[in-house]
């Protein structure tokens, strides 16, 4: 057996067996050995996530908040269990702070329409062009709604966001600052602590998108200093269809519900609702309970790990990576070179082959990547390109699916010339 | 899903695309972008009595997407609109037919044929549809 051992200041973790617990990863691509490359797009699920969710459906299935027969009593806690372990796996000071959502789209569109009574026309928000679509239109549709001004941080020529700038755009209109802590294209690591010091004395609020940051160890948001922030569920190898939005308790009180309906009110009469406080508020109706009980045990999954030697091991991974993508001829690499700087995710470009046409021949040997935008055609379009290819990997990725990667790349490139 | 879409006419087709010089005054322009891959192609157009007498294509795009609007750019010129309607029905219905059997076009577009591969792969038809589907919305707008 291949066995990646990774002895630092705790036990041994052999990255073979963690990928064991992963039955996606195990499939096989007709004659192929199944390479997965697209975990910046979705991580598969590790058998206890299924079993829990397997669990749930089967032997507690029923709603939440409702009712008071035992089946309920045990959906109600387990769907109370999963917001601690969010809670945990964010570092927030409770899990009151945890609001579930659908996935970080929910998240920001909830976010932006929970400000928008707190806005003013001509008041300001600062994005920058690195960000994913939904850390955008949310906005977008703000500005046409409230008549806000969007203020864009620059990037540098590797695609990262120059936070250093951030002081020329504040002025006393400015409300909020929403980025991203890792491009999903570029990788780029963003450095939250500069718009921190920014931003802090100042009556600005900070969220983050942290969609492809989360699944690459916890996070202390008490730590970053930041207001909210939001990551999805399906990146985390949890299921798709739940995401979560934090709000620092005194930020949350600023937010106005979305969505009305049941689960959400304190009494209702035929003319008018009061709403309840706190994270119910923001939560109507029927929630998704298994996703959010397979979410919870994705992250205690997560916590269970090791992380200053996974993070080493990613770490080495990326710097593989980087060294391999050196070598291969008329390929260039959007973002940063420095395997610190960034996550291990890598969009590229080859000469004269089009990503949709490369991905379609890697897929051909077993390797799934995904080519195109990514959702962030701004961000493609500041490196003047239509559409790259995307390899993402994550702590269950092995350094030989690299070389595998590298050698159906150059077969690609041999094919389409 | 071993069917080689990339076989040697494809390429061949991407590879000695016609050139194309922007019209001076056409009846209509039209971008269109494939939202899944960043696909794009712009076409104008210029068209007398029903026909197509002028077409400039530009694409930046997939080696399906490439191929076929060279076949556009080749065979777009001299053809009516009804032509060009139906010619683009034919092809959504070879795409979505998955049926390899039968290679149903002639004449001037019997290279179509070649993207009988491209039926298995749902995800790239739109590649191949791209240039038509520009092509279809040039004529629209011009009919109007």
């Amino acid at each position: 057996m291949s066995l990646v051992n990774l002895m630092l200041d705790k036990p041994v973790i052999d990255i073979e067996v963690l990928r064991k617990q992963v039955p996606m990863l195990n499939i096989e691509h007709d004659t192929h050995s199944f390479t997965y490359l697209d975990y910046a797009s979705t991580t598969p699920m590790p058998t206890c996530v299924l079993q829990a969710m397997w669990d749930h459906e089967t032997h507690t299935r029923s709603n939440v908040h409702r009712a008071s027969y035992q089946l309920a009593e045990r959906a109600t806690q387990a769907y109370w269990q999963a917001r601690q372990s969010v809670a945990r796996y964010l570092n927030a000071t409770k899990a009151e702070e945890i609001i579930f959502t659908s996935g970080t789209t929910a998240a920001i569109n909830m976010l932006a329409y929970g400000l928008e009574h707190q806005l003013k026309a001509g008041d300001e928000i600062i994005i920058s062009p690195a960000e994913h679509h939904s850390n955008l239109i949310p906005w977008q549709m703000l500005m046409q709604r409230k008549g806000i001004k969007l203020k864009w941080l620059p990037l540098s020529t590797d695609g990262r966001i120059e936070v250093s700038q951030l002081n020329q755009l504040i002025t006393d209109r400015t409300r909020l600052v929403a980025i991203t802590h890792a491009s999903n294209v570029t990788g780029a690591i963003t450095d939250l602590a500069v718009i921190i010091e920014h931003t802090k004395d100042k009556d600005i609020l900070v969220f983050v998108d942290g969609a492809q940051m989360a699944a690459h160890g916890p996070i202390d948001v008490q730590a970053l200093g930041v207001d909210f922030y939001a990551f999805s569920g399906h990146k985390c190898f949890g299921p798709t269809g739940i995401g979560a939005l934090w709000a620092r308790e005194e930020c949350m009180t600023l937010l106005q519900p979305l969505m009305g309906g049941g689960g959400m009110v304190q009494w209702v009469t035929p003319e008018q609702s009061e709403f309840v406080t706190g994270y119910q508020r923001f939560e109507a109706g029927t929630p998704p309970i298994g996703q959010a009980i397979g979410f919870g045990i994705a992250l205690e999954w997560l916590l269970s790990l090791p992380w200053t030697a996974i993070q080493k091991y990613e770490r080495q991974l990326t710097q593989q990576t980087l060294n391999m993508f050196r070598n291969i001829p008329g390929l260039s690499l959007l973002g940063p070179q420095d395997s610190n700087q960034r996550l291990p995710l890598f969009s590229f470009q080859l000469d004269k082959c089009h990503p949709h046409d490369i991905c379609h021949l890697l897929d051909q040997k077993g390797l799934a990547l995904r080519g195109g935008h990514h959702c962030a055609q701004p961000l493609l379009d500041y490196f003047d390109v239509g559409a790259v290819c995307r390899a993402s990997l994550s702590f269950l990725t092995l350094p030989k699916e690299i070389n595998r990667l590298n050698q159906a790349l150059i077969e690609a490139i041999e094919k389409l010339a | 899903m071993k069917s080689d879409i990339y076989q040697d006419g494809i390429k061949q087709l991407a590879r000695t695309m016609i050139a194309s010089n922007k019209l001076d005054q056409p009846d209509t322009s039209v971008r269109l972008d494939n939202r899944l891959c960043g696909d794009r192609v712009d076409i104008e157009l210029c068209c007398n009595d029903g026909v197509v007498t002028q077409l400039h294509h530009k694409v930046r795009g997939c080696l399906l997407c490439e191929a076929a609007t060279n076949i556009v750019a080749q065979h777009g010129v001299g053809a009516t609109i009804a032509e060009l309607e139906n010619i683009t029905e034919q092809l959504i219905n070879f795409l979505n037919n998955n049926d390899n059997s039968s290679l149903p076009f002639i004449s001037s577009w019997q290279k179509l044929n070649l993207f009988s591969p491209v039926s298995q792969h749902k995800s790239r038809h739109q590649c191949v549809l791209l240039p038509f589907q520009a092509v279809q919305q040039a004529l629209a707008e011009i009919c109007q």
